[in-house]
């Protein structure tokens, strides 16, 4: 149809991200000139000045590690002192450091970037494969998040999509794009759930989907938790193997840890085909006198399945209280959807399958049905007739601040999306100008174990003696999953001036920056590959 | 009813405003006796019609706020009424003498409950101190600093060692002139 307006779907990923469209009315991964659909999330500045992201960038991961940003969803809307983050500054070879407000920011060539910067890049680059697709401008995007993301980080997902000049109709859930793409028209009637094992991320999510209407029922995740894990064991079992042969201890060494990281995620790939993977570095670190070491093991699958057994069965645990949160057995589920390269494992599909006795659905592609779920949901937003709709849950409990290091639940989790709920706070002191609260999510009482939101203040209250000033505080989930606060003075009805006093997020200020920045940055493309 | 239709949308403006006065069942048009499959399918009916995306391409604001109101007051119906021990004790409460002040269901909040205790803890320790304080507090509201003033002047002479009487004393005297 000529003139109609396309929205793009974006699988924003720990690893790969990857872009998709509606077109005729049929979900399409878009491919780059080069005809790959899946794009490394990884963000590279050459020593010439000239950015690249995607498969390329990857490459320069051993030969440039200060410099190649990867991982970086890692990150994103986590403070600095986040177990998160302190695990990164020890195995990344980019430096990480802290910018204000607690929050992370990471340093190439002296110039720093917050963790949003980097993301636009990708988006920047998915952008521009969908626009030399379509031959024109395409502005207008929903992009997808693990479904456990808090609020930060879904806010910090969205300021990546706006500093990349887009205007994002919709942040996400990952497991329910999949969901979305698996039972887009095909008239279903069915419990499905979506085990989603990212790079950095694990969701599982249990659906009931209709014809016209798809209901997240329950979503339980472990943002700690991913393919980068994995990767992670057959490293340090690399390591442990070479300083057995070698005496020589690689970890100390950025660059050998690179090529390792790279060897391990390979002999990954290869144990899903195969029955063992053979790995060779030729040149892994050069000793104090100048003599190169090479690295030479043999992998079995069975030693992987053994090295990554309890990380298989901690999303087991997570799945048993994705089910009981949607009171359902794992043998009511009517279908199974995998969803992350990872899933690819065959480890991953056994537990899998035996875990839900059933076999998982093999229709959908697990590194593409995220970006075509969020494309089919990207066009339903702009389609005046829409009949296609997404009833999803917040995937963690919002919780006030109350005394000492306690909380108190407002809104719980799973509960069904767009909702809001009041609260009713009286002034404490005569004459009280204002009301400060703080916001958690999380599932612990003490607040010290949940994450902080945001500390809000209301001011300009009328002068009154103490608990002669009665202020409901309202507090709102939207479709984005995003927590709105805003509070009115009972009485009057006047609405109190609400400031965020504490929060790692970038200000309207940074953004528009930032995008400005953004707007004058050149993605290198395609000079690498005429070499 | 189709809510989608622009005719209609003066009712949808009608309904946002009144709909603080509905219950659930009234919200979900369900009779009380409605069964956990009937709240379901009237959820998803009321999804079909009312959810956000089907409004988001409309440019009118006003409109949208009214569905998003309807829409969330919908999400939250459903979320109380399918679960069967909160649907038992929203029952209770809009049968109740309360049932106004409970149409929204309702976790009396730790906060609040130690909240209503500290209200309840009298500031004045003396009957005599307490009218006083009580009519000052009166005075306050109205802004009348300097009558409120004098009432917790008095009360402070009786209840000489009331260190929070005489707070609020030094309070009102910066307030009475002008502070």
């Amino acid at each position: 149809m000529a003139g109609k307006q396309i929205a793009m779907g974006i699988d924003l990923g720990t690893s790969n991200s990857c872009v998709a469209i509606v077109e005729d009315g049929v979900p399409k991964v878009i491919a780059n000139e080069w005809g790959e659909r899946t794009h490394a999330s990884v963000v590279t500045f050459l020593d010439d000045g000239a950015i690249v992201v995607g498969n390329d960038a990857k490459k320069h991961i051993i030969t440039s590690p200060k410099t190649a940003i990867y991982s970086s969803k890692r990150l994103i809307g986590r403070y600095f002192f986040s177990e998160e983050v302190k695990k990164a500054l020890t195995v990344c070879s980019y430096e990480i450091v802290e910018g204000p407000n607690n929050s992370v920011r990471v340093k190439v060539n002296d110039k720093v970037y917050s963790l949003p910067e980097i993301a636009a890049m990708i988006l920047k680059e998915m952008r521009a494969i969908v626009e030399a697709h379509v031959g024109h401008a395409v502005t207008q995007a929903v992009i997808t998040v693990p479904a456990n993301f808090n609020d930060n980080q879904r806010q910090e997902t969205k300021n990546a999509g706006r500093i990349a000049g887009l205007e994002v109709l919709r942040i996400l859930n990952e497991p329910t794009a999949a969901a979305l793409a698996y039972g887009f028209g095909q008239n279903l009637n069915q419990k499905v759930a979506v085990y989603d094992l990212g790079g950095g991320t694990f969701d599982i999510s249990i659906l009931q989907i209709g014809e016209d209407v798809f209901e997240v029922l329950s979503t339980q995740g472990d943002t700690y938790l991913g393919g980068d894990d994995f990767d992670e064991r057959i490293m340090q079992w690399m390591v442990q193997q070479f300083q057995q042969q070698t005496g020589i201890d690689a970890s100390r060494d950025r660059l050998a840890l690179s090529k390792i990281k790279e060897a391990a995620e390979r002999a990954k790939i290869e144990l899903s085909e195969r029955d063992r993977a053979a790995i060779h570095i030729p040149h892994v670190v050069t000793d104090k006198q100048g003599n190169a070491y090479e690295l030479d093991l043999q992998l079995t699958r069975s030693q992987f399945n053994q090295m990554v057994m309890d990380l298989v069965q901690r999303t087991f645990k997570v799945c048993d209280e994705a089910l009981q949160s949607a009171r359902l057995t794992a043998a009511e589920v009517d279908g199974v959807i995998l969803v992350g390269g990872p899933t690819r494992l065959p480890i991953i599909t056994n537990s899998v399958r035996h875990y839900f006795q059933r076999e998982p659905n093999t229709d959908v592609d697990p590194d593409l049905v995220v970006a075509l779920g969020a494309a089919i949901q990207a066009d339903a937003l702009l389609d005046q007739d829409t009949n296609t709709f997404l009833l999803d849950v917040t995937p963690q409990t919002l919780r006030l601040g109350t005394v000492g290091d306690y909380t108190e639940p407002i809104i719980d989790r799973n509960t069904s999306i767009p909702i809001d709920r009041t609260r009713t706070f009286v002034t404490a002191a005569d004459n009280q100008e204002k009301v400060k609260i703080r916001i958690f999510q999380g599932e612990s009482r003490k607040a010290s174990e949940c994450q902080l939101l945001g500390e809000f203040e209301f001011g300009g209250l009328r002068p009154a003696p103490r608990g002669m000033v009665k202020v409901e505080v309202t507090f709102e989930i939207d479709t984005d999953g995003l927590v709105n606060v805003s509070a009115r003075d009972i009485e009057t009805g006047q609405k109190a001036s609400t400031t965020i006093t504490l929060s790692g997020g970038m200000t309207e200020g940074d953004i528009a920056a930032a995008q400005e920045r953004n707007a004058e940055t050149e993605i290198a493309r395609g000079a690498l590959r005429e070499e | 009813m189709d809510y989608t239709q622009p005719q209609f949308w003066p009712q949808l403006q009608q309904l946002a405003a009144t709909i603080d006065g509905l219950d659930y069942f009234q919200v979900l048009n369900l009779p009380s006796s409605a069964a956990g499959n009937q709240v379901r399918d009237s959820y998803y009916a009321l999804s079909r019609a009312l959810h956000p995306d089907k409004f988001f391409h409309i440019a009118d604001d006003v409109t949208k706020a009214a569905v998003h109101k309807i829409y969330k007051r919908v999400t939250e119906a459903y979320t109380i009424l399918k679960d069967e021990k909160k649907r038992i004790k929203y029952v209770a409460d809009i049968s109740g003498p309360d049932r106004a002040k409970k149409l929204r269901f309702t976790e009396e909040s730790e906060a609040e409950q130690k909240e209503q205790q500290k209200m309840a803890t009298k500031v004045a320790k003396t009957p005599k101190g307490e009218q006083l304080y009580q009519a000052a507090l009166l005075e306050m509201k109205k802004g009348q600093w300097d009558k409120a003033y004098k009432n917790i002047q008095t009360a402070t002479v009786l209840e000489s060692g009331n260190a929070e009487l005489k707070a609020l004393l030094a309070d009102l005297d910066k307030k009475r002139k002008g502070g």
